[in-house]
């Protein structure tokens, strides 16, 4: 018990540290069920910042299995995502509502 | 929360004291390494909340272990929840199922659970939440309890790892008056978004009990909906002889928007 309470202090020590300032962004849009641009390039090796934007009337979820993301972007609305630092390469993305059109990715170099 | 059986705490015999050394050292490098633990109402919570979200979830567990302490013994819930925040999501147990080993099954009583997100995914070094839920009992020789604790969630690439930290009190007439301990921890790899294999462990040091084992879980989208189905099978065994030796674990939910 000792250990998980100096474990859990030390992890939520952490929060303090790691602050999320000063990241780059860069913008997604999208629209008729389409992510704009589809293709995206960020930098790898450092963490960065994702403004979804959903011009859509009906809610989108924005998911990557490569990168671990999961959130929902209401209609007429912008979520941001906190994603990496990625290794250079290729990270596909999706709207989980609609995946046969909502397709993207991220290309980190 | 799920329900636990109260099971007698025996006397340590040398074996069990070089068992539990092991048990503690493995629990302690799976803490160092992963920087995430897990817990014992058999689930591993995550401290994300996707506002709007409603769910609707069913899980359950069943031990797989001859000896009397153990035999026989399973427990089930049906929750609703639903998000009414990006950062607050409760969530109401409707029914709550236990058959205690050598017992026969009754209905415990219901509970009001709630996650707080903290932070936003892969904002920090990671990402941090809070459980706290009062459970509410129907039958006589059990007491209602509060439950809260820490949940941490640390992606890396397609790994995902999960530490919880729960700590309970019961509170009313009969109640022992003491926090009572556990963890847990889950390690999961996405090999895609419906399957992601990986392993679950669970320490509740009060009743010496320590088990860990595989586990598989993915959602399916619901094609032309805003919903989809999540599951999660696997079976945690007993890493000394205070724990079943085997206890398997199901559940699955409906999410919809």
């Amino acid at each position: 018990m000792k250990l998980s309470l100096i474990a859990a202090t030390l992890l939520l020590s952490m929060t303090g540290t790691a602050v999320a300032r000063d990241l780059s962004t860069f913008t997604l849009v999208v629209k008729n069920h389409v992510y704009q641009p589809d293709e995206l390039k960020v930098p790898a090796g450092t963490k960065f910042k994702l403004i979804v934007r959903n011009e859509d009337p009906t809610p989108e979820e924005f998911e990557s299995t490569d990168f671990n993301r999961e959130k929902i972007v209401l209609p007429n609305s912008s979520i941001t995502v906190y994603v990496g630092p990625l290794r250079a390469g290729s990270y596909g993305f999706f709207g989980d509502f609609h995946q046969a059109t909502a397709q993207g990715r991220l290309i980190a170099e | 929360m799920s329900p636990s059986f109260s099971r007698k705490s025996p006397a340590l015999r040398p074996h069990d004291r070089g068992r539990r050394s092991r048990t503690l050292t493995i629990g302690a490098i799976l803490l160092l390494a992963t920087g995430v633990v897990q817990a014992d109402d058999f689930i591993v919570y995550s401290p994300h909340v996707l506002a709007t979200q409603s769910e609707i979830e069913l899980r359950g567990y069943s031990y797989s272990d001859p000896r009397a302490d153990f035999n026989g013994g399973r427990a089930a819930e049906l929750s609703i929840s639903h998000a009414f925040t990006d950062w607050w999501k409760p969530e109401i147990y409707l029914t709550r199922y236990e058959k205690e080993p050598g017992g026969s099954g009754r209905l415990l009583g219901y509970e009001f659970e709630n996650t707080f997100q903290f932070t936003q995914p892969g904002e920090y070094w990671a990402d941090f939440g809070f459980l706290a839920s009062y459970e509410h009992q129907i039958v006589a020789d059990k007491q209602d309890a509060f439950e809260f604790g820490p949940l941490v969630e640390k992606t890396v690439g397609r790994f995902t790892h999960r530490f919880n930290a729960i700590w309970e009190k019961q509170v009313g007439a009969g109640a022992s008056g003491k926090y009572e301990f556990r963890y847990s921890y889950s390690g999961t790899y996405a090999v895609s978004a419906a399957f992601r294999p990986g392993i679950e462990a669970y320490g509740r040091p009060a009743d010496h009990a320590y088990q860990a084992g595989p586990i598989v879980a993915g959602e399916w989208h619901v094609p032309g909906t805003t919903s989809s189905l999540e599951y999660r099978f696997g079976v945690v065994l007993g890493l000394n002889a205070a724990a079943p030796r085997r206890t398997w674990l199901a559940q699955v939910e409906y999410e919809f928007f």
